[in-house]
């Protein structure tokens, strides 16, 4: 037998474990085969990316309509179901404010125009808010406070009917017929609700906005 | 032509495995010669297999299945050296100054009475160049020209260092008494 021969049978007698093909096996099992082409993997990549994106768009809409009926909610309760006080003065009014007072006539200054029909406190799905409504011909606006809860925090995002009003961010969307525009003052929600179209309703909201946040001492 | 994702079957596993698996054994062998050490080799056997698996939609039927174990082989088996700094490091000076035309007769006669241990360590002992050389060529004795596409090396240089690591193997075997 020359060197070559019997390197061979060497080499070739050499124990193979007998585990060793169900190891393999095993471990095929475990591996997903990167079968896709090129373009197969750029689709997925895009396909995935899309759908991160649209699953944050989602949870960006779903937030923000969510803390926008937070003001909806008082609005129809107070505003259109006619759940409110009725005043015939504004003093009526201060007084059923308390200590969200003083904020009522800045409110009102940005609002000019507009005619008080209530300002008071109320209390809607086990949530309290001070509510201003005024009048503009036959629509009622809502102006609306109420404290920020734990996760009550407006996310944002592109695509929104968001803006600033002097740095404070507005996010406006028209739900149930009327339109809602809201913003976060200090550890206060901020609304403006009524049936005005949502460019005129958020104009509204950005004016009320830095008044409510200086108050709210945000 | 490469399989291509589209036409790729449910099965393909099966068809992997069926194509692929008849060759552990020898893969293993060889990976056993390669870096002389029987653990070490099984690691390596299923990362070859493993990569195999998932270059699989690469390979193209009809080829060589065998060769192209190996090539993966050889690939794995040379960044694991580098992997434990047990690459040697060897010089084309050496290469080209030595042997190209010096050919070592592979039919030298060997002692019968020696065990396929003392084969397997008087090869594990010759330097890792030469060694899969060795091994590629007169044991699984593939041509020339597909060694040199597995090393990614001129042809000359294949020969170069078959030359030597039959000689190297040949004095490693003669210090045990091996060779005649």
């Amino acid at each position: 037998m020359n060197q070559q021969q019997r390197l061979q049978k060497a080499v070739d007698n050499e124990p193979v474990p007998r585990d060793l093909e169900a190891r393999v096996r095993t471990r095929l099992g475990r591996s997903p085969r990167r079968g896709t082409s090129g373009w197969g993997r750029l689709a997925s990549s895009i396909a995935l990316l899309v759908f991160m994106l649209g699953g944050t768009q989602y949870y960006v809409v779903t937030k923000t309509r969510e803390l926008l009926r937070v003001g909806l909610d008082d609005h129809v309760h107070c505003a259109i179901e006619g759940e409110y006080p009725r005043q015939t003065s504004k003093a009526a009014g201060i007084e059923a404010l308390g200590p969200y007072s003083p904020m009522l006539q800045p409110v009102l200054d940005q609002l000019a125009g507009d005619s008080l029909v209530s300002a008071h406190r109320c209390t809607v799905n086990g949530r309290d808010y001070v509510h201003m409504i005024l009048r503009r011909n036959n629509m009622l606006i809502s102006v609306i406070m109420t404290r920020r809860e734990k996760a009550d925090a407006f996310p944002r995002a592109i695509g929104m009917r968001t803006f600033e009003a002097s740095g404070i961010p507005v996010h406006g969307g028209d739900m149930s017929g009327y339109a809602v525009a809201g913003f976060e003052a200090g550890n206060y929600l901020g609304y403006v609700v009524s049936g005005l179209p949502g460019q005129q309703n958020d104009q509204l909201a950005g004016r009320v906005a830095p008044v409510i946040r200086r108050y709210t001492g945000a | 032509m490469p399989a291509s994702s589209d036409s790729i079957p449910k099965n393909r596993r099966d068809e992997f495995e069926a194509a692929a698996l008849p060759f552990l054994p020898e893969i293993y062998r060889t990976a056993v010669g390669l870096i002389g050490n029987r653990e070490e080799a099984e690691d390596l056997a299923q990362d070859v297999f493993m990569q195999a698996w998932q270059s699989f939609h690469k390979f193209e039927k009809g080829t060589n299945m065998r060769a192209w174990l190996h090539k993966i082989l050889v690939f794995k088996a040379s960044h694991f050296r580098r992997k434990w700094f047990r690459l040697q490091p060897f010089g084309n000076k050496e290469e080209a100054a030595q042997d190209i035309y010096q050919d070592i007769p592979v039919n030298d006669p060997v002692r019968d009475h020696l065990s396929d241990k003392q084969v397997m360590e008087a090869l594990a002992n010759v330097p890792a160049p030469f060694r899969e050389t060795l091994v590629l060529c007169d044991v699984r004795e593939f041509s020339y020209q597909e060694i040199a596409g597995m090393l990614r090396v001129p042809i000359g240089t294949v020969m170069s260092r078959l030359n030597r690591g039959r000689k190297l193997l040949r004095d490693r075997l003669s210090e045990r008494g091996l060779s005649r």
